[in-house]
């Protein structure tokens, strides 16, 4: 994968959204985040935390089931469209 | 008779007919006796076949008629003759304060059996005093009918009419109709056919034979024919506008009915009629018309009529006042095409709509394609779309409520719209000012309203009403079973590892409920409330609940039978963020076979939810929860489940038949396994 790291900014947003992780230290980037506690709707919050906290926006076409499979797997969406907005 | 014959001729032998048929037929006027035979030929012979009942009379009109009513009192039929219908206003007292109100103002029905003839209308060159229609000054008298003289028409029918009902009549004779030929006979001529539309042949109706349905509807008494079928054979012949003219023979009180169907379809309908502007037949058509087909009418009706004024001696300026075959062909070959902005039907569950803002000014110059106004229903805020391009005018301000098929504004086309390149339209304009993404939807609160309250928005006035038409319309019972969620936790993490993406409980309950269609046939269909009728999909149209905050959205997962899990949770992802921008589209929400209500939010137990009208059943799915609970072998556990309920209508569905359905998807869920659902 040839993004960079996510920033810490990305990974407390992220974290916010998990209600199951009672242990931050616990936590890793390629957790599929169901198994954390994000649900369907879950998922809509963490768009729209991630739009306002790194100021860009999803296409519909981004927002999959797939990008939201990992912190990894969302990271490699939010860094490209950083980069396409930026 | 032949199609020859003039109708001057042709109303000579109707007297003569009816001289010969009504030994009590009187006729009273000035000049009318042989050798003159009237002003204008119409009564020669008469008078010397009925030198008694055929009188000519001194100059006095009023006179004339007050006899003709003192011998209709006492039984005979009359008919009068005013030579110059210029001069009814000499006789209105006798008609309307005598003749006309003895039919019943003494207590029992008196027939009155006369008739009134008078030559009317211009462009002879006769100057004020004798070239007026005053047709629209006796409109509206009680018992009082009118009629006017027309080439396809028998008059006979007229003077019968009249003596049997025993009501007085008025019967306008265009002076230009006498030298003009009976067009009686089905071929007018090589272009029109004429045709009969009730079956008393009140309504005569003139088309273009062999051509389509008509671009206009002209409606004209008798005196406008030669100048409205001049006008309709030249539009015809130039522009190739095919134009239809009905004809009355009585003007009033005047039936509408037979040809209401006629106005309802035309593109444009015009009424023309020589009575000067300002009150008259038109207009009182024209209101009837609105009355019966208001929302129906493709385009306003456009009035035809002198301007109100003296009609000039002068022959040029008299032609250049009235209206002439110019002024009807003007109207219908530059008539501005209309185009009406309709609301189409947007879904299956509301039968009503909230126009919630114009995008352009009314007024404004629009492009074909631009989106002009959102309209909202119950579940989403839609563009409406002009078909062509020209000046927008609005019929309805924004905040009405709209039903389908109702015309909330009109695309004039204009020569400037027409050839119109000459840059964006403020439509256009205005839609790129949006914000990106769309409008937001509305939250359930809007504007403040007067008097400190606060007025709900549109959508939520929306959602409000087929919440309130469930509760009031569908007697609904409810049902919940627990199910473990131990078996779909398992699967749910296999298939989102294996397809490496985040699927979720909804949707597997969307594919779970979706496989059970066949079986229960009866939950996934459409009730009609007026005949208690059913009509089952072909498909799982499963509805799922969203509200991300801006509002209820129901969007639609189609076929939901056909598509794996994955492809449902693709679809509800993209559904979601839709609801979250406010870019739902109605081809999202539809139709629904079914709707499962989400309420996963942590704690919730589980809801009660509404059936949509229209629909049988709702299914709920509530947040998971945990218990402890002993195993076979007595240890304690923590055990993950939720609570699936479902609202039915008790009416369509038995409560053994709603927990068999709710008990099969929970034994369906509980054994669920990757290799049998797969994950792709």
């Amino acid at each position: 994968m040839s993004t960079v790291e996510p920033p810490k900014a990305f990974e407390d947003v992220v974290l916010f959204h998990l209600p199951d992780v009672t242990d931050p230290g616990a936590f890793t980037s390629h957790t599929p985040l169901g198994s954390l506690g994000l649900d369907s709707m879950g998922m809509i919050a963490l768009m729209a935390s991630l739009e306002n906290a790194f100021d860009f926006t999803f296409p519909e076409e981004d927002v999959t089931t797939a990008a939201f499979y990992s912190a990894d797997s969302l990271w490699s969406v939010v860094s490209r469209l950083i980069r396409h907005d930026g | 008779m032949s199609s020859q014959a003039r109708m001057a001729e042709a109303l000579n032998a109707t007297l003569h007919d009816m001289f010969a048929a009504h030994r009590r037929l009187v006729l009273l006027g000035e000049d009318i006796a042989d050798p003159s035979g009237g002003a204008f030929g119409v009564t020669r012979g008469l008078s010397t076949r009925y030198p008694d009942r055929v009188l000519s009379t001194p100059i006095s009109e009023g006179g004339i008629v007050g006899v003709a009513g003192g011998l209709a009192l006492c039984g005979d039929q009359v008919i009068v003759e005013v030579m110059f219908g210029d001069f009814l206003t000499l006789c209105v007292d006798p008609i309307v304060n005598f003749i006309s109100k003895s039919v019943s103002m003494y207590g029992r029905r008196n027939p009155m059996r006369v008739v009134v003839r008078c030559p009317v209308g211009g462009n002879r060159g006769y100057g004020p005093t004798h070239s007026q229609s005053l047709q629209k000054h006796l409109l509206g008298v009680p018992h009082l009918r009118l009629y006017e003289l027309s080439q396809l028409h028998d008059p006979r029918a007229a003077y019968e009419e009249v003596f049997s009902a025993g009501e007085p009549a008025v019967f306008f004779e265009d002076k230009i109709l006498y030298t003009r030929p009976v067009l009686r006979q089905e071929r007018v001529d090589d272009v029109f056919r004429v045709s009969p539309v009730d079956p008393a042949g009140n309504w005569m109706r003139v088309r273009p034979g062999g051509a389509g349905a008509p671009q206009r509807l002209v409606i004209a008494p008798g005196g406008l024919v030669p100048r409205t079928l001049k006008a309709m054979r030249d539009a015809l012949h130039d522009k190739g506008i095919v134009s239809e003219l009905l004809v009355p023979l009585r003007l009033f009180p005047l039936d509408l009915d037979p040809v209401l169907p006629m106005l309802a379809q035309a593109p444009e309908v015009i009424v023309a009629e020589d009575s000067v502007a300002g009150g008259g037949w038109g207009s009182d058509l024209a209101r009837l018309a609105y009355e019966r087909l208001w929302g129906r009418l493709r385009a306003p009706i456009r009035l035809l009529q002198p301007p109100c004024e003296v009609i000039p001696a002068a022959m040029h300026l008299e032609r250049a006042l009235l209206i002439q075959d110019a002024t009807i062909y003007a109207s219908l070959t530059e008539a501005p095409s209309m185009g009406e902005l309709v609301v189409p039907t947007l879904n299956a569950n509301d039968d009503s709509y909230v126009l919630l803002e114009w995008l352009v000014p009314d007024g404004s110059e629009v492009s074909a394609g631009d989106s002009v106004a959102t309209i909202e229903t119950s579940k989403a805020v839609t563009d409406l779309v002009v078909e062509e391009s020209g000046r927008l005018s609005w019929l309805l301000p924004p905040g009405s409520v709209l039903h389908p098929g109702d015309v909330v504004g009109r695309v004039t086309t204009t020569a400037a719209a027409a050839v119109g390149d000459a840059g964006p339209s403020p439509a256009a304009a205005a839609r790129r000012e949006r914000p990106a993404g769309g409008e937001q939807a509305s939250p359930a609160v809007g504007a403040d309203a007067p008097g400190g309250r606060i007025q709900l928005s549109a959508h939520q006035r929306a959602v409000a009403r087929a919440v309130s038409r469930s509760h009031a319309t569908i007697p609904a019972a409810f049902v919940l079973v627990k199910v473990s969620a131990t078996a779909v936790r398992h699967y749910l993490n296999t298939i989102s590892e294996s397809a490496q993406a985040s699927i979720g409980l909804p949707e597997v309950v969307v594919k779970t409920v979706a496989g059970r269609r066949e079986a229960f046939p009866d939950l996934f269909a459409t009730l009609y409330e007026e005949n208690l009728t059913l009509e089952r999909f072909d498909h799982a149209d499963i509805g799922v609940t969203v509200d991300v905050g801006h509002g209820l959205y129901v969007p639609v997962i189609r076929a939901a039978e056909n598509r794996s899990v994955h492809e449902i949770a693709t679809e509800l992802m993209r559904l979601r963020v839709r609801a979250a921008r406010g870019t739902m589209l109605e081809s999202d929400l539809g139709a629904a076979a079914l709707t499962l209500s989400l309420h996963t939010d942590l704690g919730v137990v589980t809801a009660q939810p509404i059936v949509y009208p229209g629909q049988i059943c709702a299914l709920s799915l509530g947040a998971t929860q945990q218990e402890l609970r002993l195993t076979a072998d007595q240890q304690v556990e923590t055990h993950e489940f939720f609570y699936l309920g479902l609202t039915y209508d008790h009416r369509v569905v038995n409560g053994r038949q709603a927990a068999r359905f709710l008990t099969v998807l929970r034994d369906d869920l509980e054994s669920v396994s990757a290799a049998e659902k797969g994950s792709s």
